[in-house]
């Protein structure tokens, strides 16, 4: 390193005395200008490369042939890798111990970490090779270097020779038996820890290869099938040595979880393991196993079967199912942050949501989110860490939601609810988050244009519009007044017909008095004959109550006023002669004898005014019905 | 001239009345029908404090449960109206909070929050409150007052119009003195009841939101014919109902488009 900055530096010192404006800059100024062109210069490199490391690394490079090697890839990009593709390996049997994921998301920005575990089997002594392994980051392929391993056979055949020594003197005394049948001197077991589970239940399946034969090279192992489970690796592999009725065998034990996909059957098939035996067989306890396991490559193949075993797979109970619950199986526990409490409108906030526990998280999925009306939600990406502690599947699943608040204020996110049935107490259980407190300021890019903030330093900026939402609820209003009264008066068409029948009855009463106006003499015309009918009535009342005198000059006035209403002047200042002679001059039609006949009438009534003494009822009525003859008589001639 | 106007008024307060009096109205009677199942394990008054708090806690839907009840108890209300639409926004139903907005703004249409958020619905449901070369100061004077409180101060001048003309018809000495205020009301009678008659066929009387995406406008009355357009959720259409009809024709305006609707596809503001 201390070589490398050495060599900047005179790189740095030559390109200054090259720099154009030299003259200009200072001895530091052109010192720096030249460190930053070459820091960007080398950069470039190392920025292109960045896109995705990519490594392989095996814990140890010297291994035994009972040993195991462990083989870890390490992944880091900016991109979604897949998975590794592991070649087939002709010096080595694979098997999978786990892997962890860890994604990062700064600024918008993802940022994958991914660390693949894998145990590694010897097959046979000598130089073996770890291939290069691929990886897909999308369409482009990228490989790790090939690793070489040197596979030995002293640790073991010393393990080995101890194992066999001692088991040699527990052996020592039992009789010698005789040589028995191949099939019962290596032999594949298959069990389960249990015969029934639930669906997405862990069931373990333990593969044991029993062999009190020398073997010439290691066994090639086939996985057995599977009918409705889908499995999880469980190494590292087991062996040892063991003493079944009086011989001794070694054994390789395998184990994978394995979890059930639908209720019913499921199957697992049997497994299948390749060795090479020696021709002629011999007891372990006979000879030194490894000396001829690995001395004498000449032998015959022996293949081994697992037996076939069945797995009642029970549904979940609908009993207690929760709302929230979404297939989780296992015992789990919840827990929510914000990578950020204060933060701006419009800027990106992490919510992760871990869930940790044991159980098949690969098929947790993510919890429903609580209504988060003033939050924009993003994306939502996933990291995964499993470990196979004590041959038990768990780990933590991350989930990154990206959010973003649309308006500033003080919130409360909701508490997240999860749900999961754990098998050992049969029983759904709901689980859910802290609620979380956020806090989002105004950014300088808000609110409109109008309104002003004043920063920290005491200086106004205008704020500028980054989103519109509705306007809050009106709380608590009741209908205004004006709108009440507005909507009674609009409903209240009735009125308008009241108001123009007034109109109706103002106009009606001013065109009859505009006609009284006009033509009076004609209106005291046509009152005229009302008003004697009245006098002839009073009149007869007059003369019931002995009143003679009065009735005759009443019948008298009101036949003067009879005559001059009909005429256009006044009757006072006229004689009932001139009366008569008008009434003729404006009817000329009128018969001379009925003229005569009122005249007599008008003589009559005047005469009887000055002598009342003659004067009775009957005379009184007589009178009263010759005038009220008279008259109908003259409106019907007078019209 | 006068009597002329008179003469009109009656059919003027019958179309102003079939756009200002029946939604409420309908409306009412359509919710209770609506909400009778729904509904009927809420108390019988609802308390608004309560579906206000429902609404801060984010409870949208319990909320417009009961401004639901409110609004049957107490139709005119516009803050209940828009309080509705502002749950069925936040449900993201923006076809029903489109409705509850409009109908919200066909009672007071001067408030600024009820403006605001059925500019903001519509334009969530690709629609313009303000058409584009209307002025905003137009707009909001033309929608200052309600359509009923046009048609109230229609009826106010009309019946003080009476009462002068009635008062000159009878004392002729003071006609003169009468007869400038006189022509003054007569010209607010006539700015009211143009004004009035305007509203009475604007683009929210005698209109319908159309509740379904993608719903079909039809040729005629009948699936028979020809579908020619699809509606969004969430448009306004004004509407001309047919009695009887399982259709109804519905016009737009802006685009010149007229056809026919099943009338399930809508609810009429």
């Amino acid at each position: 390193m201390k070589k490398i900055k050495i060599s900047i530096n005179c790189l740095a010192a030559s390109l200054s005395r090259c720099l154009p404006f030299r003259s200009l800059l200072t001895k530091e100024g052109r010192a720096i200008v030249t460190t930053i062109f070459l820091t960007v210069l080398f950069s470039f490199p190392l920025l292109a490369k960045a896109e995705m490391q990519l490594s392989a690394s095996v814990d140890k490079e010297t291994v035994a042939i009972n040993d195991t090697v462990k083989l870890t890839i390490t992944i880091q990009s900016s991109n979604r890798v897949k998975d590794p593709v592991i070649p087939q390996m002709k010096d080595f049997n694979v098997y999978s111990s786990g892997q962890s994921q860890n994604i990062t998301v700064i600024n918008g920005r993802f940022s994958y970490s991914l660390s693949f575990s894998y145990v590694l089997t010897p097959k046979l002594p000598g130089k073996a090779q770890i291939p290069s392994i691929v990886i897909f980051e999308g369409n482009k392929k990228r490989f790790t270097s090939p690793i070489n391993i040197e596979v030995v056979k002293q640790n073991s055949a010393a393990a080995w020779q101890r194992g066999s020594k001692a088991e040699t003197k527990q052996t020592a005394k039992a009789p010698k038996a005789r040589a028995p049948k191949t099939d019962k001197l290596i032999f594949l077991t298959a069990k389960t820890d249990k015969k029934s589970a639930y669906v997405n239940e862990q069931i373990n399946l333990s593969l044991k290869f029993y062999t009190a034969l020398p073997l010439i090279s290691n066994p090639q192992y086939s996985a057995p099938k599977l009918e409705g489970f889908i499995s999880e690796d469980l190494p590292p592999i087991g062996n040892g040595q063991v003493s079944i009725k009086g011989r001794r065998y070694y054994y390789n034990e395998i184990k994978t979880a394995l979890f059930g996909i639908d209720e019913g059957a499921g199957i697992i098939n049997p497994a299948t393991i390749n060795a090479q035996i020696q021709s002629r067989p011999e007891t372990l306890s006979n000879s030194d196993f490894f000396q001829s396991f690995f001395s004498r490559r000449r032998g015959e193949n022996k293949q081994v079967k697992s037996p076939r075993l069945k797995i009642k797979l029970m549904a979940l109970p609908q009993k207690g199912k929760p709302a929230s619950f979404n297939g989780a199986v296992g015992n789990y526990k919840i827990s929510a942050t914000l990578e950020r409490t204060n933060v701006k409108a419009g800027e990106a906030v992490n919510l992760l949501l871990t869930i940790s526990g044991q159980g098949n998280l690969k098929t947790i999925t993510m919890p429903a989110l609580p209504e988060m009306s003033n939050f924009k939600i993003y994306d939502t990406v996933t990291s995964l860490s499993v470990n196979k502690t004590n041959d038990i599947i768990g780990g933590k699943k991350v989930f990154t939601t990206i959010m973003m608040p649309r308006i500033s204020g003080d919130y409360k996110i909701k508490p997240i609810k999860f749900s999961f049935f754990n098998p050992k107490t049969k029983t759904y259980k709901e689980i859910k988050t802290k609620p979380l407190n956020i806090k989002v300021a105004k950014t300088e890019a808000m609110a409109s244009a109008t309104d002003y903030y004043q920063s920290s330093n005491g200086e106004y900026s205008q704020i500028k519009t980054i989103s519109n939402d509705i306007h809050y609820i009106l709380e608590n209003k009741k209908t205004p007044l004006s709108l009440k009264l507005a909507r009674k008066t609009a409903s209240a068409l009735w009125l308008n017909f009241t108001f123009l029948l007034i109109l109706t009855a103002a106009v009606s009463f001013a065109y009859i008095n505009g006609l009284r106006l006009k033509n009076p003499a004609l209106l005291k015309s046509k009152k005229a004959y009302k008003k004697s009918l009245k006098a002839i009535s009073e009149a007869g009342n007059l003369a019931k109550e002995g009143k003679y005198s009065n009735a005759v000059s009443l019948l008298h006035t009101s036949l003067n006023a009879y005559l001059s209403a009909k005429l256009p002047n006044t009757a006072r200042a006229l004689t009932i002669k001139k009366i008569i002679a008008g009434i003729k001059e404006n009817n000329p039609d009128i018969n001379p004898k009925d003229a005569e006949e009122l005249k007599t009438l008008s003589d009559e009534l005047e005469m009887l005014r000055f002598a009342p003494s003659s004067l009775d009822n009957e005379k009184i009525d007589a009178l009263a019905r010759k005038y009220e003859k008279t008259l109908k008589f003259f409106e019907k001639e007078l019209k | 001239m006068a009597f002329f106007i008179f003469a009109l008024l009656p059919v003027y307060a019958h179309c102003a009345s079939k756009s200002a009096n029946t939604p409420a109205d309908a409306e009412a009677s359509s919710f209770s029908k609506a909400t009778q199942d729904k509904t009927a394990d809420m108390p019988a008054v609802a308390a608004p404090a309560k579906a206000d708090k429902l609404y801060k806690d984010e409870k949208f839907d319990r909320a417009f449960k009961i401004y639901k009840r409110k609004n049957i108890a107490e139709p005119d209300n516009p803050y209940t109206l828009h309080n509705m639409g502002n749950c069925q926004f936040r449900m993201n139903n923006y076809g029903l909070s489109v409705l509850y907005y409009a109908k919200a703004f066909n009672l007071l249409p001067r408030n600024a929050d009820i403006r605001h958020n059925l500019k903001f619905a519509m334009n969530q449901t690709g629609q313009k409150l303000i058409q584009d070369g209307t002025p905003v100061l137009l707009h909001k004077l033309f929608y200052f007052f309600a359509l009923s409180e046009l048609k109230a101060m229609t009826y106010i001048v009309f019946w003080i119009l009476c009462l002068l003309l009635s008062v000159a018809v009878l004392k002729r000495d003071i006609r003169t003195k009468i007869w400038p205020p006189f022509i003054y009301l007569i010209a607010v009678f006539a700015v009211f009841f143009i004004w009035g008659a305007t509203r009475a066929d604007s683009r929210f009387e005698n209109a319908a939101v159309i509740m379904e995406s993608d719903t079909p406008i039809l040729s005629g009355p009948g699936k028979n014919f020809k579908t020619y357009a699809s509606l969004p959720a969430g448009r306004i259409v004004k509407i001309s109902d047919i009695p009887g009809s399982a259709y109804i024709q519905i016009g737009l305006p802006e685009e010149g488009l007229q056809g026919w609707v099943e009338k399930t596809a809508f609810k009429k503001i």
